[in-house]
């Protein structure tokens, strides 16, 4: 795990010392207000790694803030997985049963808990009852949805939406992820933390020794997607977008995923992606333990190209990884993705095996448009899609509900 | 001696959070119906709000109504009317707005109208909520203004010369007013009128104003 860094100072070498600056004086204004942000799980997960830089953020800049984390057995987070997997339009049902259970430890939670705060920001469905705690009249409550539900069952997304309905606002990841709702709702982009161990600045002498620790030991181009292994991520696509080129263009592919052991059906999938890579002994597929971070920041520097050949996408926190690190990246134009890649500008957008096939021989035979693409895409992470981006963004949404209705807020 | 303002010149700095609406068009009739409804700070955002971090100002439609013309509905006639408006032009939202429905309308009238957005497409109408606080820093005269547009963040130079003008009102916080009234160097307001925003980087931006603010009268 990585130590949290403990001040926004940390981030005065990447962002500058004007931008530091800024967000001091933006958090001072709302000093004395106290904030409590509720999840399920204090390791990992985005929710959890988000939290984990986001909180000790706050509290430097002087907010008094505190992170709870729910309590469950392993029925409640059956149960809360269903839910998950019906808000992706899975044919998942809720038994009574299963929504007495997720009341029940709602509930539970909730007496234990001491939600007093101005400023309650409830985290995915799984502690959305909490608000029933609520005290009328006290704090104010956030619904930060990290999901993408937008094409939810309708039946389980109706009995979350009445407890959606007692916040005060919502907050989704993109407008596409959205539900249409009667309270107010913000848009906050995901973020990647630039101090963490997955993007930080590594030395050529430390990539290198991670590549031949990982196998990868020649020096022609390296094209890389780093996924894990299921259908949803087309790695069999990626296969053949680098069958399509080989020929001609000379590069290794490597294909990186987390471990499939306990999940079955990743586990047929990597089994199909090492029929469909044939012993191709250019073809890396190199099955991560968790907890990677080195191994992957380590592959995304040292890529000529890295792709993302997603069929249906979240955000794509993996492109965001890889613009950080002015790679050249082509992804597909699905999720937040096309949010990131501006096509020609930041990267390459594609929308098949072919396309990808092609935008990857344009960038190992360009490298300068490469470079390029790589340089803005660096610039335009910066701005919108760091940490200190997102935390800019959770302070101007407390001062935003401090001012219901106004849309220009002008404080001392 | 160097004129002293009575009236400093505030230096502000904006966060902004973005607020959907819950409203989206399929076709460019659906579009033209929610740009005549929708709040200024929505147009505001879809039009001159992404030149803030001036990414691609120079190379990308800046306006969100052409790309989404371009992009969902192939429409590159109204895209490109709808790119090529510039802030300097509009004394408000209002006027702004008023010529994004004439340019619509204009090509509805032409017939042929595009095809609807394909599934998935949609243009979702968003709108920013700004916070404004002070920067910290303020100016009297003409070589404190100076220093302070050397020091000014993306957001401050963004605030003091687009969006103050078009969503505050004329004479709060804008450069140019301050310039006129303030300062009493109308020529010198003028030639901020004559900024190009439509540059690369916020260096270029910040070199351009303080060219103006430095040539001779």
């Amino acid at each position: 795990m990585n130590t949290p860094p403990l001040a926004l100072d940390d981030y005065r070498p990447i962002i500058g010392a004007a931008a530091v600056a800024e967000i001091r004086e933006l958090a001072d204004l709302i000093k004395g207000r106290r904030l409590l942000m509720v999840n399920s799980t204090a390791v990992g997960g985005g929710v959890a790694e988000l939290l984990n830089r986001l909180v000790p953020l706050l509290k430097d800049l002087g907010i008094s803030t505190r992170w709870e984390v729910i309590r469950g057995n392993e029925e409640f987070f059956a149960v809360t997985k269903a839910i998950h997997n019906a808000l992706h339009g899975a044919p998942v049902s809720l038994t009574a049963a299963m929504r007495s259970l997720f009341l029940e430890v709602a509930a539970r939670n909730a007496a234990s808990l001491d939600v007093d705060a101005n400023l309650v920001v409830i985290h995915d469905p799984q502690p959305l009852p909490l608000v029933a705690a609520r005290t009328p009249g006290r704090g104010q409550w956030v619904w930060r949805c990290h999901v993408d539900v937008s094409h939810p069952r309708s039946e389980v997304w109706e009995f979350l939406r009445e407890h959606v309905l007692r916040y005060d606002a919502s907050v989704f990841s993109a407008p596409e992820f959205a539900q249409s709702l009667p309270i107010p709702q913000y848009l906050i982009h995901p973020a990647i933390d630039p101090l963490a161990e997955k993007n930080r600045e590594m030395t050529a002498t430390e990539v290198e020794a991670v590549l031949t620790d990982l196998g990868i030991r020649d020096d022609r181009p390296i094209v890389t997607q780093v996924s894990r292994f299921d259908r949803l991520k087309d790695p069999l696509g990626v296969i053949r977008a680098y069958q399509l080129i080989r020929r001609t263009v000379e590069c290794q592919l490597v294909l990186a995923g987390g471990g499939a052991a306990d999940d079955p059906e990743g586990a047929a999938v990597l089994e199909e992606v090492r029929r469909a890579a044939d012993g191709d002994p250019s073809i890396h597929i190199l099955e991560l333990p968790p907890f990677s971070d080195r191994e992957i920041n380590a592959l995304q520097r040292a890529s000529a190209v890295v792709v993302q050949k997603s069929i249906r996408e979240g955000f794509g926190l993996t492109v965001t990884e890889a613009l950080w690190k002015r790679r050249p990246v082509v992804a597909s134009a699905v999720g937040g993705i096309p949010l990131q890649v501006l096509h020609n500008l930041t990267g390459l957008l594609v929308h098949s095996v072919e396309g990808a096939a092609f935008r990857i021989r344009t960038l190992l035979r360009d490298p300068a448009f490469a470079r390029r693409l790589g340089e803005n895409g660096h610039e335009y992470v910066k701005t919108r899609f760091l940490t200190t981006s997102n935390l800019r963004r959770w302070l101007a949404l407390a001062h935003a509900l401090q001012h219901p209705g106004e849309r220009i807020i002008r404080l001392p | 001696m160097e004129l002293r303002s009575r009236e400093p010149f505030v230096f502000y700095s904006t966060a902004h959070i973005i607020e959907m609406t819950g409203r989206s068009a399929r076709s460019l009739a659906e579009l033209r119906a929610g740009i005549a409804e929708v709040t200024g700070s929505s147009i505001f955002h879809h039009t001159f709000g992404a030149l803030q971090d001036r990414f691609f100002a120079a190379q990308r439609f800046t306006s969100d109504f052409a790309r989404w013309a371009v992009e969902a509905l192939q429409d590159w006639a109204v895209a490109e009317r709808l790119a090529l408006m510039h802030p300097t032009e509009f004394p408000s939202v209002r006027a702004l707005r008023e010529r994004i429905l004439q340019v619509i309308d204009d090509r509805l009238r032409e017939g042929d109208p595009p095809a609807p957005a394909p599934p998935g497409r949609a243009f979702h109408f968003r709108q920013s909520i700004s916070v404004l606080y002070p920067a910290g820093y303020e100016a009297g005269t003409l070589a404190e203004l100076r220093d302070g547009i050397r020091r000014a963040s993306d957001r401050t130079l963004f605030f003091h010369l687009i969006e103050a003008r078009l969503r505050i009102g004329r004479c709060t916080n804008d450069l140019s007013c301050w310039l006129s009234d303030g300062l009493g160097a109308p020529h010198l307001a003028r030639r901020l009128d004559r900024l190009d925003f439509f540059v690369p980087s916020t260096e270029d931006l910040r070199q351009q104003v303080l060219t103006a603010l430095e040539a001779a009268p």
